[in-house]
């Protein structure tokens, strides 16, 4: 009686096996209908995989890219917009604070009008206007992406 | 390039295309490509002091990788219920799913960001970056039977499920 058609099936078609492996799955599926449909289903699946279109960066992503090494001495962690736009609200109040002029504080030295504030943040594309480049995928990405986080491992060993 | 080590700007200008698909390939989605991109980059600039010129791609794959499962696993929650070990079974359907697509390369990308993010880390890393299961192992730091199987299972669930939109 054959073994269920099993994970070697994968290794067979990537190579990966070796030449004892070969053999036995070589056998198996000689023998069996359930080796050979499933064989023929995971290289289905493998080479759609690998015929999917090389999928390209917005146009204007690898300029900012280019514009962020030549003007950052040390490169800048990207944030989601929202984010950066709040720490260069919160750096514009506390560098106005410090632009009031004080009276009195020093009659000799007043400080007066404004001071640009020094730019801690590069200034993003907005992303919601950027094209996708081709075989971009389905709509809605905020579920998927909630879906991904949301599906569970096998607890199992492996 | 010097001593084979590449440069920034140069890993960026020859090898970005290879970078954005694999980082799209693993988010499922643009704009958290870009994000997995943008620190992949932050990654190679600090790694290429201490690169030793081989696969140069295989460790940008790397990279890209493990800034994904870094975010995941900042993202994760417990779930509340175990994933079935059973590969026929067939993933829930999301909206995304239910829409009709109009060519085969929607279908596949929104098969594969709906597989658990460690079946599709192996299946990115494997057809998409060309990987061999020897460095998907040291990439991961699981055993090579490991990714055997989760490449397997994934292959199945994605024939499953892309049989299931068609249908």
């Amino acid at each position: 009686m054959t073994p269920e058609p099993d994970d070697r099936l994968s290794g067979y078609l990537d190579g990966e096996l070796d030449a004892a492996e070969r053999a036995a799955v070589d056998s198996l599926l000689a023998q069996s209908d359930a080796w050979r449909n499933t064989l023929t289903e995971v290289q289905w699946a493998r080479d759609t995989v690998r015929a999917l279109p090389w999928h390209d960066a917005p146009a204007g992503f690898w300029d900012d890219i280019a514009l962020e090494s030549l003007g950052a001495t040390a490169p800048h962690r990207w944030r989601h917009p929202f984010r950066v736009l709040a720490g260069a609200a919160a750096a514009a109040v506390v560098v106005a604070a410090f632009a009031v002029p004080l009276e009195d504080r020093d009659s000799g030295n007043r400080r007066g009008g404004s001071t640009a504030p020094r730019s801690t943040a590069t200034s993003l594309p907005d992303r919601s206007t950027v094209q996708s480049g081709s075989g971009g995928g389905s709509g809605d990405d905020t579920n998927l992406l909630q879906d991904m986080v949301n599906v569970a491992l096998d607890p199992f060993d492996w | 390039m010097a001593d084979g080590v590449p440069t920034w700007e140069e890993v960026a200008r020859d090898h970005g295309r290879f970078l954005y698909n694999v980082a799209y390939r693993l988010a499922g989605n643009d704009v958290d490509a870009q994000d997995l991109v943008q620190e992949a980059l932050i990654r190679v600039r600090k790694g290429l002091e201490t690169y030793e010129p081989g696969s140069l791609e295989g460790w940008l794959a790397r990279i890209v990788t493990n800034v994904f499962l870094d975010e995941v696993r900042r993202k994760r929650r417990r779930p509340t219920e175990a994933f079935p070990s059973n590969p026929d079974l067939v993933l829930p359907p999301t909206a995304a799913a239910d829409e009709a697509t109009e060519n085969l390369s929607d279908d596949v990308q929104a098969a594969l960001a709906r597989l658990p993010e460690e079946f599709r880390v192996a299946v990115v890393l494997c057809d998409i970056a060309d990987l061999s299961y020897e460095q998907i192992s040291a990439s991961l730091g699981v055993p090579v039977g490991t990714v055997r199987s989760r490449l397997h299972r994934a292959r199945r669930l994605l024939r499953a499920a892309l049989a299931e939109d068609t249908a």
